[in-house]
């Protein structure tokens, strides 16, 4: 053994994983893996990993919750969510929910209204159809713990999603719904800017009008380059933090 | 009534005739009064979709005209890809050497102690001299001479890095928050103490590791968009992204 004026083991593991949190590697509500994989990860035993972790969970940077892992603390004031936007590409294409579910956040959607929409140009245009072509909206509150975080307008093409109206989208997921269409949407164009609530949105986000909020419009390709998807999308910057990591495609 | 209300329909339709006929702008939005026979609806209605438009920064009212405004450009992307955006000049109020220590190190993915060269410039639009946000820089010393430097007034660091290396990278790391001014920063915006300002801190790293750059920067609202393109669905769009 080589290794005595080191530092235990566990010590070390409690140091590189605290350097990954203090570095932003694992961001504030993000889920840590699992300590079969970490103890895989580092070559060492389990039980390391288990006092590591314990050790950080005491010191404040980890909390553990009953039944779903172990997560980076949020620091600051109130949770904030970190949001991917690049949850759409070639490999995946999780959907904010199913996204969020990965980080043991729940998202519950409360339906606004949906409706077969007909001679709007705008909408039309941005989805690549002609005024008379049928499109199909559909406006959502979604919530965290009951708490909403965003005001999405969400609007397909009619032509492929023929049975959109009949869909419980306050169980199903959207992207669930147009994967299994096999509309999937694969190529994002996003646009993210700021503005101030007006009345409609404040309300449904429980802000004060006038409060700043990020406006994000999408608009999705599916594998074959049909246009999937425009929404808007309002967020309270409040409750979340926007991420990206944009991968260049290999040429 | 349907899941959009009026005002939001007539808005998003004159927001489609503008980007269609961007020369009869005048003529599409001539008078409330004229809108409200167009539409047959209220003034109201015509009122309310005149101020979604205005709050999603597309037109401005000016005295008693309206006026459509520029189109804004996310810059950081369009230099990144070595392309000239709007005309804006920058003014350098800092520039510094030094070895990285831990926490620096760890924030740049780079090994401890690495030389780097730090840059701060307030831009601004070229022909108004009025701020549009901060930028700070921070690359590897050996990628960052002096000349570079002197023509940041120029040339943001994101243009050069864009023309000079932009083959070299593959990803590209971003975080978006909103912040609020400090003294400091709302004196060189020419802003109030606590407006709010849009953060974004980038991180680009180049496949072997050997070109890194930094960058944060806090962009007042009004100046700030922030594009994600997709070469599929640019194509598709043909300028048409508001």
């Amino acid at each position: 053994m080589n290794n005595e004026f080191k530092a235990p083991l566990y010590i070390q593991i409690e140091s590189l994983i605290e350097n990954k949190i203090v570095g932003q590697e694992y961001l504030p509500g993000e889920r840590l893996p699992g300590e079969r994989e970490l103890a895989s990860t580092y070559g060492v035993n389990r039980m390391t990993v288990k006092r590591a972790i314990n050790n950080l969970v005491s010191r404040g940077f980890l909390i553990r919750k009953q039944g779903s892992g172990t997560y980076v603390k949020s620091h600051g004031v109130g949770d904030k969510y970190y949001f991917d936007l690049a949850f759409t590409n070639e490999q995946s294409n999780a959907g904010i929910s199913e996204l969020l579910a990965k980080n043991g956040i729940k998202v519950s959607n409360q339906i606004l209204g949906r409706e077969m929409i007909v001679r709007s140009h705008f909408l039309a245009k941005k989805l690549g159809l002609s005024a008379d072509d049928e499109i199909f909206g559909l406006h959502r509150v979604r919530n965290i713990d009951n708490e909403p975080f965003a005001v999405e307008y969400n609007y397909l093409p009619g032509s492929l999603f023929a049975n959109a109206m009949e869909i419980d989208f306050q169980t199903i997921g959207l992207y669930d719904y147009m994967n299994s269409k096999g509309a999937q949407p694969r190529h994002v164009y996003q646009r993210i800017q700021t503005l101030r609530a007006m009345e409609k949105e404040a309300t449904l986000l429980q802000v004060d009008k006038g409060d700043w909020l990020y406006l994000i419009q999408y608009q999705s390709a599916d594998q074959e380059g049909r246009l999937v998807e425009y929404t808007e999308s309002f967020l309270n910057p409040e409750k979340v933090n926007l991420k990206f990591t944009v991968v260049k495609p290999s040429i | 009534m349907g899941i959009i209300s009026k005002g939001e329909w007539i808005a998003k339709d004159i927001q489609y005739r503008i980007f269609e006929q961007p020369g009869k702008f005048d003529q599409i939005l001539s008078s409330e009064r004229q809108l409200s026979v167009e539409y047959e609806v209220s003034r109201n209605t015509i009122r309310n979709a005149i101020t979604i438009l205005e709050n999603r920064e597309i037109i401005q009212r000016d005295g008693k005209e309206y006026r459509l405004l520029p189109t804004k450009e996310d810059f950081e992307t369009l230099e990144i890809m070595g392309k000239q955006s709007w005309r804006t000049q920058n003014n350098v109020v800092l520039d510094t050497s030094f070895e990285t220590n831990k926490v620096q190190s760890q924030e740049l993915m780079q090994p401890l102690g690495t030389n780097v060269r730090k840059v701060s410039y307030i831009r601004t639009l070229a022909d108004s001299n009025t701020p549009i946000g901060i930028e700070t820089a921070v690359l590897p010393t050996k990628a960052l001479d002096d000349e570079t430097v002197a023509n940041l007034h120029y040339q943001s660091i994101l243009l050069f890095v864009g023309k000079q290396f932009s083959e070299a990278f593959s990803e590209e790391y971003q975080q978006v928050n909103l912040e609020h001014a400090d003294e400091k920063m709302a004196q060189l915006l020419k802003v109030h103490r606590g407006e709010v300002v849009v953060d974004r801190h980038s991180l680009f790293v180049s496949k072997d590791n050997s070109i890194f750059v930094e960058l944060k920067s806090s962009i007042l609202p009004r100046f700030s968009v922030i594009v994600q393109p997709d070469q599929d669905i640019n194509t598709k769009v043909d300028g048409f992204v508001e």
